[in-house]
């Protein structure tokens, strides 16, 4: 058997199926059948062959109801629409259609028909555990999120986490400058810094939900065409201008209350408070954008997408954060000071 | 390879030919039911909702209800709520009551829960009525409400004979007949594969041919703990018993590939804080993305004041004198770095720990949980310490570039202190990261709860703390 992408269904496939003759009567059939099971691992389909094309399918329900008839010939009674796939089919949309037709089995063929082999649903449950792992380890910048326990060492571990720690703490950088570069402004308004945590965890959430969503799409197979691309970055726009709104208010009325009540007087608070507020309806409508353009731009580099990971996500959010939170605060606050 | 697999897939779409035989035999719908029964009843669901409303509701009343019940089961919940309504109640009536009871159910908890009127339940026929009834009293969480009562049951008594002559009788009425139970007055004593059956001998005892160790669930029982059994065990069906051990239904494998799958765009979902993982371009409008972010961000921002609540403890101290507004303003500067580097650690063990409580892993006893979580700090420590270094050496470098001296007595002590709380965050984070959702799981709280949003936010806080706390202590009389 030739080898296959492990994405692909061909890797998982298998020979472990039950065959009949059209030309079979159901007594023959049934009669194969028997004869078989003890080998084969799941018998609820008998596939029909002719030269090795497959061409209809019969349920064990079904011969069995057939019973009555053992003279009846399988061709006559066969179901010959039939649903398959390819060794080239994603597992993903052969689970997709597993879970549609409420299969147990599907079987594969090749572009002319023949058949090469079945894939069973207990096969698809490893294949789910393992898109799960992968999508977990993208959004959390592992290089691999499983472990077997008895295996795994504290070497192991760091190795997996601390190459990507490493990168992020080198984009890092980039946070610490822009500060350095605002300084002046943060020794005249020390306040500054009690909300800017907060504005960058915000931005950075907002970025995650983004990019879980794009890479959710994109394992759907839902963004092939530019017009789908287009569509989902509009949506995004707006999602990120709705939410960036909606949080600014909340987050006006709560600094407001907050500084209030530490004491500092309404004047001063206004302007401090339109600052922030302003910063993180900006801040959340860029990093929606952020988390979704990213890991666009990356696939349309032909680049691993797992670069596009939360953590990497929140760590630009972070920085465009900073400029739009420091920008506008030198700006609106200047004169008030 | 791409243009085969794509003409494969276009041989198999019997959309077309469906919607034809529908426009040509519409006027004769024996005949039309007669071929549509070739084809699977979820193409015909996908057809069906594409047609006018008018001939929607023609065909499901001129078809027997079983056929269009068939058809009924494979409708998502909007679209069996929009048709439902669009049919005379009498009509509604002997489909519903030609469904599986558990899809049954399903469709009137939709109904319920979009406040629309299930009164039609009371004249659906006793029987399904009590099926229902007993399905209904179980939440959507609980593997109760996925049960499935259409199996074969057999006695131990039985001969295989026998056996086979009642399981041809109703195999064709049956939904489920791959494994079928051995029941002792309604007490589950075994099962045996259709496969076995077959090929036994005509005068064998059941008894003795069936397999007797059992696995099975309770109803109330977690849905997604018995999909993860049920993986485990291997096989396409699982047995569902009361505690007497009655044999109250079964689960099948196509529950089984539902429950999984919607386990899977969920927990994915609260990782990443959305409410939902099941995203739609096609119909999912901007709203249904709002409603699916804002109530998270809600939470986050509540939380996130936290870290103001606690910088705004520190503001005293740091705008005491002009030496204190100096120190702050350089403590600002790896602030984001330090709270960025926590949330990233502390987000890295959870899924890590997400995925060993979701996936089917061997369940974590008090032995292996010591190993796992001594592994944690290890890990937590080794890293820290290593990143620890570098942002020393960085501050370090930072202060040459800025100053032209590699290191003064304040600078040396700036990039200890940073260094050290650096190391001190990422190791708690890194273990809050795998401790948080095991408490969850042992509190039974699904452990999917703890996202990474939610991670990032704790971690803040705790960083914040220990930054400023000791930087504070250590820097401060530095610069009085």
């Amino acid at each position: 058997m030739l080898d296959y992408d492990d994405a692909l269904v061909g890797s998982i496939m298998n020979n472990n199926y039950l065959e009949i003759q059209p030309e079979n009567t159901v007594k023959e059939a049934i009669k194969t059948m028997v004869a078989n099971a003890p080998e084969v691992e799941f018998i609820n389909n008998l596939y029909v062959v002719d030269d090795g094309v497959l061409i209809g399918v019969l349920s064990l329900k079904e011969i069995i109801s057939a019973g009555n008839q053992p003279k009846a010939l399988i061709k006559d009674i066969m179901t010959e629409n039939l649903i398959t796939v390819t060794p080239w089919t994603k597992n993903e949309d052969a689970i997709l259609l597993m879970k549609n037709y409420d299969f147990l089995l599907l079987p594969v063929v090749d572009q002319d028909g023949k058949i090469l082999g079945v894939v069973a649903f207990d096969d698809m449950f490893e294949v789910l555990n393992k898109e799960s792992d992968e999508d977990f380890s993208k959004l959390a910048a592992v290089s691999d999120v499983t472990i077997d326990i008895e295996k795994e060492t504290i070497f192991s571990t760091v190795k997996k986490r601390l190459p990507w720690l490493i990168i992020l703490l080198a984009i890092n950088v980039i946070t610490s400058s822009i500060i350095t570069g605002f300084n002046s402004v943060l020794t005249m308004i020390p306040v500054l810094a009690v909300f800017m945590p907060l504005v960058l965890n915000l931005a950075g959430n907002t970025g995650t939900q983004s990019l879980g969503v794009v890479i959710r799409l994109f394992a759907t197979n839902q963004l092939d065409t530019r017009k789908e691309i287009r569509k989902h970055l509009y949506r995004e726009m707006i999602t990120g201008i709705i939410n960036g709104i909606a949080i600014a208010i909340m987050l006006f009325i709560l600094v407001f209350l907050v500084r209030l009540i530490s004491g500092d007087s309404f004047a001063h608070i206004l302007p401090f408070a339109l600052v922030i507020a302003l910063s993180i309806a900006v801040a959340l409508i860029i990093s929606t954008l952020v988390g979704s353009l990213i890991p666009l731009v990356i696939s349309f580099l032909k680049a691993d997408p797992a670069v596009a990971s939360g953590p990497f996500i929140t760590t630009i959010s972070d920085i465009i954060s900073l400029l739009i939170y420091f920008g506008l605060a030198s700006l609106m606050l200047a004169s008030y000071l | 390879m791409d243009e085969e697999t794509k003409i494969l897939q276009e041989e198999h779409d019997y959309k077309e030919t469906i919607t034809r035989l529908i426009q040509t035999h519409q006027g004769n719908s024996s005949k039309l039911e007669s071929m549509l029964t070739e084809f699977h009843p979820y193409d015909l669901s996908r057809v069906y909702c594409d047609l006018d409303s008018l001939t929607r509701k023609q065909l499901l009343q001129a078809f027997n209800p079983d056929f269009s019940a068939s058809i009924f089961e494979h409708f998502s919940e909007e679209e069996a709520i929009s048709i439902i309504q669009s049919l005379p109640a009498v009509d509604a009536v002997k489909i519903i009551d030609r469904m599986e009871s558990d899809d049954a159910v399903d469709l009137l908890h939709y109904l319920e829960e979009e406040e629309l009127d299930i009164s039609l339940v009371h004249r659906l026929s006793p029987k399904k009525r009590a099926e229902i009834n007993k399905l209904w009293a179980y939440s959507e969480d609980e593997i109760g409400s996925a049960m499935s009562n259409s199996f074969i049951r057999l006695t131990c008594a039985m001969t295989v004979r026998e056996a086979m002559k009642k399981v041809v009788a109703i195999a064709g009425d049956t939904e489920y007949i791959s494994i079928i139970y051995v029941v002792d007055e309604h007490q589950l004593v075994g099962y045996l594969k259709l496969k076995t059956l077959i090929i036994a001998r005509a005068e064998e005892k059941i008894a003795y041919i069936m397999e007797t160790r059992l696995f099975y669930a309770h109803p109330g029982d977690d849905k997604e703990d018995v999909a993860l059994m049920m993986q485990e065990y291997g096989e396409s069906s699982m047995a569902i018993v009361d505690d007497t051990e009655h044999l109250v239904g079964i689960v099948t494998h196509d529950d089984l590939m539902d429950i999984i799958s919607d386990t899977k765009s969920e927990d994915y979902a609260r990782f990443a804080g959305l409410a939902d993982g099941d995203i739609d371009l096609k119909t999912d409008t901007v709203l249904d993305s709002v409603k699916n972010r804002l109530p998270w961000l809600s939470v986050l921002l509540l939380l996130s004041m936290g870290t103001s609540l606690i910088l705004s403890l520190f503001e005293g101290s740091m705008t005491a004198s002009a030496g204190a507004i100096l120190l702050s303003s350089k403590l600002a500067v790896y602030l984001p770095l330090i709270l960025d580097m926590a949330g990233n650690s502390g987000t890295q063990s959870l899924a890590v720990m997400i995925r060993y409580l979701t996936g089917g892993k061997p369940e974590l006893t008090r032995k292996t949980m010591g190993k796992y979580l001594f592994r944690e700090v290890g890990t937590g420590i080794l890293q820290g310490a290593l990143i620890g270094i570098l942002v020393f050496l960085l501050v370090l470098l930072t202060n040459w570039i800025t100053t032209g001296i590699l290191a003064d007595h304040r600078s040396l002590l700036t990039g200890i202190v940073t260094g050290f709380a650096l190391w001190l965050t990422l190791t708690i984070s890194t273990i809050l990261g795998a401790v948080i959702p095991l408490g969850l799981d042992r509190m039974k709280i699904d452990p999917a709860v703890a996202s990474g949003p939610f991670i990032t936010t704790i971690t803040d806080i705790i960083a914040l703390s220990i930054y400023y706390a000791i930087s504070l202590a250590i820097l401060l009389p530095l610069y009085l």
